[in-house]
């Protein structure tokens, strides 16, 4: 038995096509942009820091763990000093100054700071230690220049923290 | 661990070294005899003196690890040369001015050159050139090889690096005298800065009759100081970051404290003064092929690029160098370290002996002794698959190996799920084997910067040997103990 058509479709003109498939490529194109697709696709340099690969640790675990403990402490102190004023919002010139001028110092001279970042037996966990400390004050520079730009720092400081995180400590 | 398992572990090993130690092949050179005693010249800068090696020492910060002296040791011990004289006389900081010019000519000719002080390792009234003949060379004496690398100064090229970094490493306190706040400078300015260096016209006022280009250094050097069969290697200069676009994204858009369109800025200006360097040694020579450029951006961007914030091994010091190493010199950042030099001194120490090497004879073998005319060194070498005899030492495959050792940083361990391969200097290891290369079955040995010395009782299961012809001894360790 064959189907036969019982009647005539309306024929489409050619724009009215065109139309459609535009409007549902304008449709996807909103929905994926809601969803964050192009940020996943090609994120910006600081964008979604929960998710960036870190690079393996090729020192010794254990002795990372220990110099951070020790003579590396001065790093970590500067990582809960950066979360700490990073959970506050973005800090005001009076609160970066207090950053700078008393809290920093309490922690080392910039020379002890770095030193004790270059110190640490990893090199990417190294890197990532001199990172947070360019970073925090690349923060503090902008701030104390009346235009406090967060974007860079907490992107550091989520990295170094997944990292301290990784080696437990 | 069974004998095969280290065999085919030796296999895998020497693979991974033979990669990481390849240089672009211009030729194997293994053929050549050695010839007459030799003299040897190294002049230039802080990328010659070895600012930034292991063992820098004095004002000048020259190093027994940078690329020149190097380079002849390895023809010494691996090719069996005789360097009768050796005048080493390159100096951190200097222009291209100071290697014919002293600094006294240069402020007699208006020159702003700074004073060297007293104690320096090359007095203020002499040049280059003259702390040579203290050394003694003779006044109007020539050399069978001159390397150089020189011209970077006069760029300004340091203050320009350390102008780009966010964190300026050399500010004292309080804190925020350390934010540096990046480049300062348009890349046009650097751009005319890199051209002077070539076209003339460069900042300093130079004492009459000095040459104002590279070019002309070279011609001077080579009419001057060259013996008619000598070579003149000139040595380039390397990209200091690798491009951005390869960086990790961990690292978000800094790195080393400069931020990714800086590293790409001086990245194109790396380019640009190889190039000009490149066309200045094909000026200069004319087709003599007296003068030979190696270009230390294509040697350190050979894949994968040994640059600074690439994955792989960096052949320049990172930022933290000189705080890590307790030098106190910033300087020593950014300059190429241990292996950037021993990289740079095996394609060096090929030249030299692409252009001194003599043919053997057609009836010698290739196991052939030495010529008459060197009788104080050892036999030459002779190779096969499974011996290597160099300078009076063996090693076979299956050999015992036991020596005191120490991990050549900045090489990272490698750390596999089951083993850990560092590479490492060895104590009562002969000369000629710049590095040993050894694989432990155990990815947790606490080999770190701090703890870097360790007794390794092992096997020696081959010797790896980079495109020219030089040796890394490859062990596998059935026990270590970090001292």
């Amino acid at each position: 038995m064959r189907w036969a058509p019982t009647g005539r479709a309306p024929r489409r003109h050619g724009w009215w096509l065109v139309l459609e498939v535009g409007l549902d490529l304008v449709l996807v194109v909103l929905l994926a942009v809601m969803l964050g697709v192009p940020e996943r696709l090609w994120p910006g340099p600081y964008d979604r820091p929960e998710d960036v690969a870190l690079p393996e640790v090729s020192g010794d675990p254990v002795a990372v763990r220990e110099y951070l403990a020790g003579p590396g402490q001065p790093v970590v102190a500067v990582v809960e000093l950066t979360a700490d004023l990073l959970a506050e919002g973005t800090p005001d010139d009076e609160r970066c100054r207090a950053v700078a001028e008393v809290e920093l110092p309490a922690v080392g001279l910039p020379a002890q700071v770095m030193g004790a970042a270059a110190g640490i037996p990893d090199p990417t966990t190294s890197e990532m230690a001199l990172g947070q400390i360019d970073a925090l004050v690349d923060l503090l520079d902008s701030c104390l220049a009346g235009d406090a730009d967060t974007e860079r720092v907490r992107f550091s400081t989520t990295i170094i923290e997944r990292r301290l995180e990784e080696l437990g400590a | 661990m069974t004998r095969r398992a280290v065999a085919a572990l030796g296999v895998v090993v020497s693979l991974v070294v033979a990669t990481s130690a390849a240089v672009p092949v211009k030729a194997q050179q293994e053929g050549l005899l050695p010839p007459p005693p030799v003299t040897w010249l190294d002049l230039g800068d802080s990328y010659a003196s070895g600012e930034g090696t292991t063992a820098a020492v004095g004002t000048c910060q020259r190093s027994d690890r940078a690329y020149g002296p190097v380079a002849a040791a390895i023809l010494r011990a691996q090719r069996s040369w005789t360097v009768a004289e050796h005048r080493w006389v390159a100096c951190t900081g200097d222009l291209f001015v100071d290697v014919l010019s002293s600094r006294d000519a240069q402020r007699a000719a208006g020159a702003d050159a700074a004073v060297r002080g007293p104690g320096a390792d090359i007095a203020d009234g002499q040049s280059q050139i003259d702390a040579a003949i203290a050394q003694g060379l003779a006044a109007d004496g020539r050399v069978d090889v001159i390397t150089i690398s020189a011209g970077g100064n006069d760029t300004s090229f340091s203050d320009v690096v350390i102008g780009c970094l966010a964190l300026d490493p050399g500010a004292g306190e309080p804190w925020p005298d350390v934010i540096g706040g990046g480049c300062d400078v348009e890349e046009e300015v650097l751009e005319r800065r890199i051209d002077a260096v070539f076209d003339g016209g460069s900042a300093p006022p130079v004492p009459p009759g000095s040459p104002t280009t590279l070019t002309e250094l070279y011609r001077r050097l080579v009419d001057e100081r060259l013996t008619p069969d000598g070579v003149l290697v000139v040595v380039g200069y390397p990209r200091l970051l690798t491009p951005s676009r390869t960086w990790g994204r961990w690292r978000g858009a800094t790195c080393n404290s400069i931020a990714a369109d800086d590293a790409d800025m001086l990245g194109r200006l790396a380019e640009r003064l190889d190039l000009r360097m490149r066309e200045a040694v094909a000026e200069a020579d004319g087709g003599s092929g007296r003068i030979v450029y190696v270009s230390r951006l294509t040697l350190f961007d050979a894949s994968p690029a040994h640059s600074l914030c690439g994955v792989a091994s960096e052949w320049i010091n990172s930022i933290g160098a000189w705080l890590r190493d307790g030098s106190g010199r910033y300087q020593r950042a950014f300059h190429p370290n241990d292996l950037g030099h021993q990289a740079t001194a095996e394609r060096v120490a090929a030249e030299v002996e692409a252009h001194l090497g003599v043919e053997p004879p057609p009836s010698a073998t290739s196991t052939t002794a030495r010529p008459s005319t060197t009788t104080t060194a050892a036999p030459r070498t002779t190779t096969t698959a499974e011996r290597v005899v160099r300078g009076g030492a063996s090693f076979d495959p299956g050999d015992d190996f036991s020596a005191r050792c120490t991990v050549a940083w900045p090489t990272a361990p490698m750390r596999s799920t089951s083993s850990v391969t560092i590479r490492t200097t060895c104590a009562g290891v002969p000369s000629q084997f710049q590095f040993v290369d050894i694989t432990y079955p155990d990815p947790d040995l606490p080999v770190t910067p701090a703890r870097p010395t360790v007794q390794v009782e092992g096997e020696v299961v081959d010797v790896s040997r980079s495109e020219f012809g030089f040796t890394v001894l490859v062990v596998v360790a059935d026990d270590i103990e970090v001292l």
